[in-house]
């Protein structure tokens, strides 16, 4: 006679705590956290332009080329 | 319109949609421009993503779709610039030089009366000195996967009247419950590493905005804010608590400043943002910031 063993494995999902709400003393500190410092955020100092049309007709106006940087969501990588 | 969605009015993929900005004179030059380029770098029948560069009569200097590898694009931007020297020369472009800009908000946000910058990532500890930044040299950069270790993003949210955000006496009271919810339906969203929608109205299953003027000295007004929000969509959702601050300048019915956090959980992924293997939860961070244009430039105005 065969025994049969259940084998169970319960994966309990590890809870994770909701972050502390942030609050007048941590408000500065917590920004600063999750914006981008200045390494991150060396691209803001390339003076983008945010529509093509115009773009072009600014090139051809200072007889310069263009670099167009395109894509369907966040530049940084993702899509 | 915005660049992003431009690349895919610039050059659609649908045969419809092409046929219908055949005669677009920006579709036309990129055209011309694409179609001049090495056939690999060129995704013919795809979508146009990418970094193109480009002469003022769209002259081929380089270009590579789906291009995201620096050290692969870095020797096609020399490339391109030893071409670019060699026909400006040969062309007598006037090569002058190209006005500085304040930092670019979308086309749609330009004539914003209050524009907010939305940041937000993922927070790996419980004290704001835990996150990860990227840093030159620090990370894999070679393999696109690695993104998500550092990943950032930033959003805008547009107010039509700052009024909004300005409690009409002393004592405390709610945001107009329809912006709250509108507020946090378009910002609490988790694009830390790639694209979700907004939330619908559906999903939002509680959003609240509650404002307090704290200190007034002549027109101006400090304002503290705390709310919650809790959206969802099945399995995807984010939670999350916030605290802000702002002066109000009723002299000029202008924010001088706004800043507001909210810290939470997400969970769950969108087709899009890349959270397939981290379904979570897991704690995240939005940061809002008025946004000022500098003067004379394009952006929310004074």
């Amino acid at each position: 006679m065969l025994a049969t063993f259940f084998m169970v494995i319960c994966i309990v999902p590890q809870d994770v705590a909701m972050p502390a709400a942030p609050t007048a003393g941590t408000l500065g500190a917590w920004s600063t956290a999750i914006e981008p410092d200045e390494v991150e955020a060396a691209f803001r100092a390339i003076p983008w332009r945010n529509e093509l049309a115009p773009a072009i007709e600014e090139a051809k106006a200072l007889g310069r080329p263009i670099l167009l940087w395109t894509m369907n969501g966040h530049p940084l990588g993702c899509t | 319109m915005p660049v992003a969605a431009e690349a895919y009015q610039l050059y659609p993929e649908d045969p419809s949609h092409l046929a219908r900005v055949a005669n677009d004179p920006a579709h036309r030059f990129f055209r011309r421009y694409g179609e001049s380029m090495p056939p690999e770098d060129w995704h013919a029948q795809g979508t146009k993503q990418g970094i193109y560069l480009i002469g003022p009569d769209g002259e081929y200097l380089e270009g590579r779709r789906a291009a995201s590898s620096a050290s692969e694009m870095l020797p096609r931007f020399e490339r391109a610039v030893e071409r670019w020297q060699q026909l400006r020369k040969r062309l007598r472009y006037a090569n002058k030089p190209v006005p500085p800009r304040g930092q670019p908000t979308p086309p749609d946000c330009d004539d914003a009366k209050m524009l907010l910058r939305v940041s937000l990532r993922d927070l790996p500890g419980d004290a704001p000195g835990d996150v990860v930044r990227w840093r030159p040299g620090a990370f894999d950069d070679a393999n696109w996967a690695t993104f998500g270790q550092w990943a950032w993003n930033q959003d805008w949210f547009a107010i039509d009247d700052p009024r909004r955000l300005v409690p009409s006496g002393s004592e405390e009271q709610a945001a107009d419950a329809e912006f709250a919810r509108r507020l946090c339906a378009e910002v609490f969203v988790d694009r830390v590493r790639g694209q979700a929608a907004s939330w619908t109205p559906a999903q939002v299953r509680s959003a609240s905005l509650r404002m307090r003027r704290v200190r007034s000295v002549g027109a101006l007004h400090t304002i503290e804010y705390h709310g919650e929000a809790d959206l969802a969509d099945g399995e995807r959702g984010v939670r999350v608590r916030c605290f802000g601050r702002g002066e109000f300048d009723s002299a000029s019915a202008r924010f001088r400043s706004f800043e507001l956090v909210g810290l939470g959980l997400r969970r769950g992924a969108h087709p899009a943002n890349q959270r397939a293997q981290m379904i979570g939860p897991s704690p995240i961070g939005f940061s809002l910031r008025l946004h000022v244009a500098a003067e004379g430039k394009r952006g929310a105005r004074r």
